[in-house]
């Protein structure tokens, strides 16, 4: 991408949902982890 | 979003199409070749088949897991279960897949010759003939041993060579595929290749080192052992062998949606290609990472090093990588041609994209499914974590959002355009709002059923079980609700199933004769040149064989120098 | 090859979570010695009925050593020996399991408690059962015709 600074600032929703993506992978991941230390 | 905007969005696409054909036409290959597609329509038409009889199977079983159903004629459950797995997970994705990269690679490098066609129709007849082979075992009851085989389970040996020249078969289909993109770069050196054909050459390059794992399994194995030529197999060798393959496999039938996702969907919503680099780059991570992981199936096993499972934890993680790219390629394609269209605001750009396009929804939904698919599967490859789900039925709840519903979606979506483009017919107006609404009937049934699956499990229920009230215990009719509840969602897959059939029927031999676009997308002018390194399979390949020696070599050593006594056969069904 | 500026953000954050679940799960594994069940004893699967420990399923107290308890079981189609495994509450206990004949599962219903059973192999899993209550035991890997039959019970007593 040649103008860089331009399309940097287009993206903004793009980061905001796949950052959204990643904390539900560790709330799940944080979910289930706590239950295998809950159980025995 | 109004629907004023949807039609302007698709005028838009369409005069965007037309103009691109136009100042395409000396491209020779925007329409697949007659006799093309004629070999892909082949592989596509066993494809569908397998989608009818393995629903059926998908539907009995969640039925008689009810507890309000049982099977008629002697026929078992687990021989349902068999036909199931083998006829969804193997059958239809491997022909469709076929059908698909062929046409592909047709559209992409060039119709193919003479000779490469007639590779890929040995490949087809030899899948074919194998698949009957194994139906045929499958359907005697001399093979419920599901498509995981579960040796020392044994089969009938036509069982085995009939799945082995499935393999076998795909090997042949995927060197005519390969050929025709070697003949592209022969033809055009120090040029980048057709980034379509790449990928798919990617797969099928990934696809053949991994079925080495499952085809000496087979060959050594248990085909020697089922028609008596030896007594005993090494039973966790044969597991270790097969689940070299089996997590590859799912790759398999993921990065074809991948295809389609960072090729054809930019096209479709009027938008470029993200990054044909970070498209490669995400490739090739696949093709390194897929298969030095299937350790990762075996968590709970003995007979294995901890340490060794760790490590091919760690790989598995890095597995992951790659598609924390493609998540956010997609997103950044969706953006930048929401804000093309003028789109203001964060997320105003979601509002521009043709959701009235089943073309783009439907494989969509498989996008947005496979979000907490991959948050599942991040779970289960947490090493002492797996503990929690493994043979529970959260897995099978797990692998019907990422197999079943995004790549099954994602392909759906595809074959919108592909089936049309093949038969030379139209996909109608009518026809795109019965796949929207296909895929909608598809979502709603498969959140009723994997939550309920993905919940059970938790709580213990086993997976690949018939219904069983487990000697009256308490925990048991607590699955049994959620089992009511997967009966329901299966229920609704299996119309889904059928409506999807229907388009299917109609794009074949009904729908308006007419010229259906194959949508390939195109990289932003602006983009910078691809590093010819990604096109170095020689590297990648060596890459590939270090890790896998590295993740195996020790591992399978070890199982075959501190092997027990093998086991004889058993038929227990 | 360039990067987008938000998707370096975002390749930081997802790999950066990839390696905090690595770190976690391997310092629960390397360092507390929370390991899935992978034990590499071996045995003669046509003659476990002679081998100790299989010669005597069932609960043992046992001495001298790391845990309490051994809990042992013999799987075979379609049953598990003993059907009822009685610990009392709080106890370590060490479950060793094995196979007769074909791949069998051994899952405990909402404990940790998952191992496969393999011919040939000995399965064990430590833990200290400090919950009360009857817990489901299932063979959760396919066995055969009768294998959604095939369950026991593990029941953790309040000696009191």
């Amino acid at each position: 991408m040649a103008n860089k600074n331009q399309t940097d600032g287009d993206l903004k929703g793009t980061f905001y949902l796949v950052m959204a993506l990643g904390v539900f992978i560790v709330v799940v991941w944080g979910l289930c982890f706590g239950l295998f230390l809950d159980r025995f | 979003m109004s629907q004023a905007i949807a039609d302007k969005q698709n005028t838009d696409t369409k005069k965007q199409n037309i103009v691109s054909k136009a100042s395409n036409k000396v491209n020779d290959f925007m329409k697949v070749d007659r006799k093309d597609a004629n070999v892909a329509m082949a592989h596509i038409y066993v494809a569908m088949i397998a989608l009818l009889l393995g629903g059926i199977a998908g539907l009995l079983q969640v039925l008689v897991r009810s507890g309000e159903f049982k099977l008629p004629w002697g026929i078992g459950y687990y021989q349902v279960l068999t036909v199931h797995g083998v006829l969804l997970g193997l059958i239809l994705t491997t022909f469709f897949i076929y059908g698909f990269q062929i046409a592909a690679v047709s559209r992409t490098s060039g119709t193919l010759t003479a000779k490469q066609r007639l590779i890929c129709w040995i490949g087809f007849w030899t899948m074919t003939a194998g698949t009957a082979m194994s139906s045929v075992m499958v359907l005697l009851n001399e093979a419920s041993v599901l498509y995981t085989f579960y040796a020392p389970l044994q089969a009938h040996w036509i069982f085995y060579l009939g799945l082995t020249l499935v393999v076998v078969g795909s090997w042949i289909g995927a060197l005519g595929q390969a050929l025709r993109w070697m003949q592209w770069r022969k033809e055009n050196k120090g040029q980048t290749s057709p980034l379509l054909s790449f990928m798919v050459v990617c797969n099928n390059l990934m696809w053949f080192v991994a079925t080495i794992g499952v085809a000496s399994e087979v060959l050594f194995q248990l085909l020697p052992w089922s028609l008596g030529l030896v007594d005993r197999i090494d039973i966790l060798l044969s597991r270790t062998l097969f689940w070299s393959f089996g997590h590859a496999l799912v790759y398999f039938w993921l990065l074809p949606a991948y295809m389609i996702w960072y090729i054809v969907i930019p096209k479709i919503i009027g938008g470029k290609i993200f990054s044909d680099a970070l498209s490669r780059l995400s490739f090739i991570l696949f093709v390194i990472f897929s298969i030095p992981v299937g350790l990762h199936h075996q968590l709970t096993e003995p007979g294995v090093d901890g340490s060794w499972k760790f490590l091919q934890v760690i790989l598995t993680m890095m597995v992951v990588i790659p598609s924390l790219l493609t998540a956010f390629s997609l997103f950044a394609t969706f953006e930048l041609r929401g804000r093309a269209l003028g789109a203001k605001g964060l997320f105003g750009w979601l509002r521009q994209l043709p959701w009235g396009d089943a073309r783009f929804f439907v494989p969509f939904l498989g996008m947005l499914v496979f979000i907490p698919g991959g948050a599942g599967g991040i779970v289960n490859a947490s090493y002492q974590m797996n503990q929690l789900i493994h043979n529970t039925i959260w897995v099978t709840g797990h692998f019907h959002l990422t197999v079943a519903t995004t790549v099954v979606l994602t392909f759906f979506g595809a074959a919108y355009w592909l089936v049309p483009h093949l038969t030379g017919r139209t996909f109608t107006k009518e026809l795109n709002k019965l796949g929207i609404i296909q895929s909608i009937v598809w979502v709603i049934g498969m959140t009723i059923m994997s939550s309920s699956m993905h919940v059970a499990g938790l709580l213990g229920a086993p997976r690949r079980s018939t219904f069983s009230d487990y000697g009256g215990a308490e925990i048991a009719s607590t699955w049994a609700s959620y089992q009511i509840a997967q009966a329901v969602g299966g229920t609704l897959l299996f119309i889904g199933i059928l409506l999807f059939l229907y388009i299917f029927v109609q794009l074949c031999w009904f729908a308006p004769k007419g010229q259906e676009e194959f949508p390939i997308g195109e990289v932003a002018p602006n983009a910078e040149k691809t590093p010819a390194i990604l096109e170095n399979f020689k590297l990648w390949i060596v890459v590939l064989v270090a890790l896998l020696l590295i993740a195996y070599s020790y591992p399978i050593f070890d199982i075959i120098q501190n092997a027990p006594l093998g086991s004889k056969g058993y038929k227990l069904w | 090859m360039h990067l987008h500026k938000y998707e370096k953000y975002w390749l930081v954050f997802g790999v950066g979570s990839l390696i905090v679940f690595l770190l976690i799960t391997g310092i629960m594994a390397f360092h507390n010695g929370s390991h899935p069940p992978s034990a590499k004893n071996t045995i003669n699967h046509e003659k476990v009925d002679e081998i100790a420990p299989f010669n005597n399923p069932g609960v043992h107290k046992v001495e001298g050593k790391d845990w309490d308890y051994e809990a042992v079981v013999v799987a075979s189609a379609f049953y598990y020996d003993p059907p009822v495994l009685e610990v009392p509450v709080g106890a370590k206990v060490k479950f060793i399991a094995t196979s007769k004949d074909v791949v069998h599962g051994f899952g405990v219903a909402g404990t940790n408690i998952n191992m496969m059973l393999e011919p040939g192999y000995v399965s064990e899993y430590v833990t200290t059962v400090n919950k009360v209550g009857e817990y489901l035991i299932v063979c959760n890997e396919y066995c055969g015709a009768g294998h959604a039959q095939m369950h026991s019970m593990l029941k953790v007593v309040d000696p009191k």
